[in-house]
């Protein structure tokens, strides 16, 4: 889950009965489903369709599909309270407008994703392509490891992650009190450092 | 039973999307032979790009993003470096079909 300022988020792509459950949710936030890869089967099973549309109308989650990956399932088109989107729109949802005075400081439209755990590979790996799906999209983005989220930078599975460094795609940092061994190239911040920087972010993604 | 090509006699297995199977079968023939059953002859440009994508895989585990391999062909003065510039190279998605005739696996996300 990703708790975006005042909206909570979540990454679904693994077909149903594997692993994802409708989120529980406190009513008091929007809250933004993106299905995408094998996730897109929540919106094509009968059960899972029927199971999302009940908690739509329960705690009015926004239910979005990703397109490209819907039209290689089905040609059909959704009804709501499905609706079909890119990741482009993906982001320019969770992203902070340039002109909308969102930003709460100096860091104006930046993103910052603060990743403070790691899970299985498949966790792993969504934290991943969201970081590089806003890369892509040439968003103002930032990425800060902390606790247990420093795994990700460590061992063979670090491997995608220095593409942020390598190619300028976004800078990396990390919270420690010392410099900690990493196999990816990275920034240290001290508590106030990085706490300084999420006040000045324009939007914080926690993760 | 899953699809084969045939290269210099041995049978080389296909996933479900055109793929390799095993990424050890992949050589520059059978680069050839892919591209031939999509009706594409490959010109040096998409050599550049089937090389690319292939290292970048090596070095990071997944395929590289379009504005990384436009980058990199700025840097090295290859072609126009555009997205535009791709397309045209392989206009049913550059990364993946470069991805299917490189012999790595088809990229999982639409990143």
């Amino acid at each position: 889950m990703y708790i975006v300022n005042t909206m909570e988020v979540f990454l679904i792509r693994t077909a149903p009965g594997i692993g994802h459950e409708i989120p529980a949710h406190s009513q008091r936030t929007p809250v933004l489903c993106f299905f995408h890869g094998d996730g897109v089967e929540h919106a094509l099973n009968p059960d899972a369709r029927r199971a999302w549309s009940a908690a739509v109308a329960e705690a009015g989650l926004d239910l979005m599909v990703c397109e490209s990956a819907l039209a290689r399932r089905t040609k059909k088109p959704l009804k709501p309270p499905w609706r079909t989107g890119s990741l482009a729109q993906f982001w320019a949802e969770i992203t902070p407008s340039p002109l909308g005075g969102e930003g709460r400081g100096e860091g104006g439209g930046q993103v910052l994703a603060q990743v403070n755990r790691s899970g299985d590979d498949r966790f792993n790996r969504e934290v991943l392509e969201l970081c590089l799906a806003g890369a892509a999209l040439e968003v103002d983005l930032a990425v800060c490891f902390s606790d247990a989220g420093l795994e990700l930078l460590r061992g063979p599975g670090a491997a995608p992650w220095r593409q942020f460094p390598d190619f300028e795609l976004a800078p990396l940092y990390y919270v420690a009190d010392r410099e900690v061994s990493l196999d990816v190239p990275a920034r240290r911040l001290d508590g106030g450092e990085a706490a300084r920087m999420a006040g000045e972010a324009g939007r914080v993604i926690d993760v | 039973m899953s699809e084969t090509i045939e290269i210099n006699g041995h049978a080389i297995e296909l996933d479900d999307d055109g793929h390799l199977k095993n990424a050890r079968d992949w050589s520059e023939a059978v680069a050839e032979a892919l591209a031939a059953r999509d009706g594409v002859e490959l010109t040096d440009a998409q050599w550049w790009l089937i090389r690319f994508v292939r290292e970048h895989h090596r070095r990071y585990h997944m395929p590289p993003l379009m504005r990384v391999v436009i980058g990199a062909l700025l840097e090295a003065g290859e072609g126009e470096a555009s997205s535009r510039y791709l397309y045209r190279l392989f206009p049913g998605g550059p990364i993946r079909l470069a991805c299917k005739y490189g012999g790595l696996p088809a990229p999982e996300s639409c990143v």
